[in-house]
C-alpha cells in the first residue's frame, strides 16, 4: 500500500512537470515565426534563379535561408543564401522589410579559362514588401542592388516569392 | 470505496483529461471537403484537369491531360499528407510522380518519348470562400527520367465538395 502511494504521488508530480515544462515552452517559441516557401531571384545576367526558401523571424528581426541546387550530366551548380531581415513597417496586409542577402553561387558551366569564375558572392541591400493574402499567407516583392560577383559591379536586383506562415 | 479504487478513478479522470486537452490544442473542429476538381499545372505533379481525394491526412492527386494526336500527354499521381489545417489554409507535404509522352519532331521522324518526373515538396492551399482553392506548392525534384535535379513548382485551382 506505501509503495502504490509512492508510486502514485511521483507519478502526479512527473505529470505536474511535464505540464509545466509544456506551458513553459510555447512562451519561449511563440516569439519565433516560422515562414516556408519559394522565392524567384534575378541578379544581374543570371537570369531568374528559383530558390527553395525557410524564414525565421525573432519579433521584427528575422534570417532568410535559400537554395537552389541543379544536378545534371551537363551542369552542376548552386546556390545557397542568407539574408538578414529587419521588419520596419507592419500592418494587417503589408509588411514592409529591409533586407540585406548574400548568395554564394556556384557553377561548373564556365571553365576556368573563361573570365567568370566558378564560384562567387553576390551581397545586396534593398527593400522587400509583403503582402499579405490570407492571414498565414504572403506574396513577396524585392527590390534593391547588388554587388555583383565578388563585388567586381553593382547591379540591380528583384525577386518574387511567396511564403506560408507554419 | 477503498483507496485504491479511488486513486485509479482520480488517474484514469487525470489521464483522460490530459488527452482531451491536448486534442483541443493540437485540433481545431473545421469542417473539411474530401473531394477537389480543378485545373493543376506543375513540373511534376502534371498539367490539366486535376482530382483529389483526401479524406483524412493522408491523400491523393490526380492530374492528366491528352492532347490528340499523340502531340503531348501528361498523367501524374501525387500522394498529399497534411501536417497543418487552419480555418483559412491548410499546409501539406507531397510526393508527386509524373508520366509524360510527346511526340518529337525533326530527325526524330515524329516517334512517340517518354519522360518521368519525380518530385517531394511542400503545398499550401489558400481557401477563396467556401468551396475554392489557390495552391502553391514547391520543392525538388528529379527531371527526364532522372537526368536532372532541381527547384520544382506546382499551382492550382480547385474547386471542393
Amino acid at each position: 500500500m506505501r509503495k502504490l502511494k509512492l508510486i502514485i504521488i511521483v507519478f502526479l508530480f512527473s505529470s505536474q512537470l511535464f505540464g509545466q515544462s509544456q506551458s513553459a515552452s510555447p512562451k519561449l517559441f511563440n516569439n519565433f515565426e516560422h515562414y516556408i516557401g519559394m522565392v524567384a531571384n534575378g541578379t544581374g545576367d543570371m537570369g531568374m534563379i528559383y530558390q527553395l526558401s525557410y524564414r525565421l523571424f525573432y519579433k521584427n528581426t528575422g534570417v532568410n535561408f535559400t537554395v537552389y541546387p541543379f544536378f545534371s550530366d551537363y551542369l552542376n551548380e548552386y546556390n545557397l543564401g542568407l539574408t538578414f531581415m529587419y521588419r520596419f513597417y507592419q500592418k494587417k496586409k503589408v509588411e514592409l522589410l529591409i533586407i540585406q542577402n548574400n548568395y554564394y553561387f556556384e557553377s561548373d558551366e564556365y571553365p576556368s579559362e573563361y573570365f567568370y569564375p566558378s564560384g562567387y558572392f553576390n551581397n545586396g541591400l534593398g527593400i522587400e514588401a509583403d503582402f499579405i493574402v490570407k492571414h498565414d499567407f504572403s506574396i513577396d516583392l524585392m527590390l534593391g542592388g547588388s554587388f555583383y560577383q565578388n563585388f567586381e559591379s553593382i547591379v540591380p536586383f528583384f525577386g518574387l516569392g511567396f511564403h506560408y506562415k507554419l | 470505496m477503498k483507496f485504491p479504487e479511488f486513486i485509479m478513478i482520480m488517474l484514469l479522470i487525470f489521464l483522460s483529461t490530459s488527452i482531451l486537452g491536448q486534442e483541443n490544442k493540437n485540433d481545431e473542429k473545421i469542417e473539411q471537403k474530401k473531394h477537389s476538381v480543378g485545373l493543376a499545372a506543375g513540373f511534376t505533379t502534371g498539367l490539366g484537369l486535376s482530382y483529389r481525394y483526401l479524406p483524412k491526412k493522408l491523400g491523393i492527386q490526380t492530374t492528366f491531360l491528352i492532347l490528340p494526336n499523340n502531340y503531348y500527354s501528361s498523367f501524374g499521381a501525387t500522394v498529399l499528407f497534411k501536417v497543418i489545417q487552419r480555418q483559412n489554409s491548410w499546409f501539406y507535404l507531397y510526393q508527386s510522380n509524373l508520366y509524360s509522352t510527346y511526340r518529337t519532331s525533326g530527325f526524330n521522324c515524329g516517334c512517340p518519348y517518354y519522360e518521368w518526373f519525380n518530385g517531394i515538396g511542400f503545398g499550401t492551399e489558400i481557401f477563396l470562400g467556401r468551396h475554392f482553392g489557390l495552391n502553391f506548392m514547391g520543392g525538388a525534384g528529379f527531371y527526364e527520367n532522372f537526368d536532372e535535379f532541381t527547384v520544382t513548382g506546382e499551382t492550382g485551382v480547385y474547386y471542393k465538395f
